[in-house]
């Protein structure tokens, strides 16, 4: 089963890395691209430095694993790639890349929505933000 | 009988402890009672259970080796 867990933030380099990789596959139209990135939010007065992200992996990656075959059964898809970080991701660093690939537009935004929809339901990940004072909360 | 229990996300801090093993529970309802038996605080926290990967919604059979995980809310992406 593919592992879909990152060490860290995932790269803006990466990113486009996995874009220039597509070219050759010239049936598809239209990419969309979902990615998420960490706030610097306040709670109880205290700036988000960072996120550490922990999951349950064994099951985690049979949560994405089936997340990508209802997709590619209800959508006509070229390609999808998921990318979701672990452990320490600071604010504005990016910790999940969602890749859908399609013939057309609106397949591409429907699926690429309704897998990351998916991703916050289903996949057992855990968040605990870290402020600037060091000390934590997790996001329930 | 052996099982191996796993705490997640706030649940390691409450508990702890990432992982455990407990003898002889027959079932998810009698683990539960020992487990609050560990720390009455976690009857007052939301979770799932997992067994072997599957979430369960009722009361389930443990066998030797099975694997146990206690998972908060999920907050991905």
């Amino acid at each position: 089963m593919k592992n879909v867990f990152v060490q860290g933030p995932i790269s803006p380099t990466f990113i486009a890395e996995s874009i220039a990789k597509h070219s050759h596959k010239t049936n598809i139209g239209a990419h969309d691209l979902f990615l998420g990135q960490v706030r610097a939010d306040k709670h109880q007065g205290k700036e988000v430095l960072e996120i550490d992200y922990s999951a349950y992996e064994d099951m985690a990656n049979k949560e994405f694993h089936l997340i990508r075959e209802r997709a590619f059964e209800k959508y006509d898809l070229c390609c999808m790639h998921i990318y979701h970080s672990l452990g320490s991701v600071k604010s504005g660093e990016i910790s999940l890349f969602v890749f859908v690939s399609s013939k057309h537009r609106a397949m591409a935004f429907d699926a690429c929505r309704a897998i990351v929809e998916d991703i916050k339901a289903l996949v057992p990940i855990w968040k605990k933000e870290i402020y600037k004072d060091k000390s934590h909360n997790w996001v329930e | 009988m052996k099982v191996e229990v796993m705490f997640f996300g706030v649940l390691t801090e409450l508990m702890k402890n990432k992982k455990c093993s407990f003898y002889d529970c027959e079932d998810t309802e009698s683990l539960l009672k020992k487990l609050y038996e560990v720390n009455a605080d976690l009857r007052n926290k939301t979770f799932q259970i997992a067994v072997n990967n599957e979430l369960i919604t009722q009361n389930k059979a443990l066998q030797d080796g099975d694997k146990i995980a206690l998972m908060p809310p999920f907050a991905g992406g």
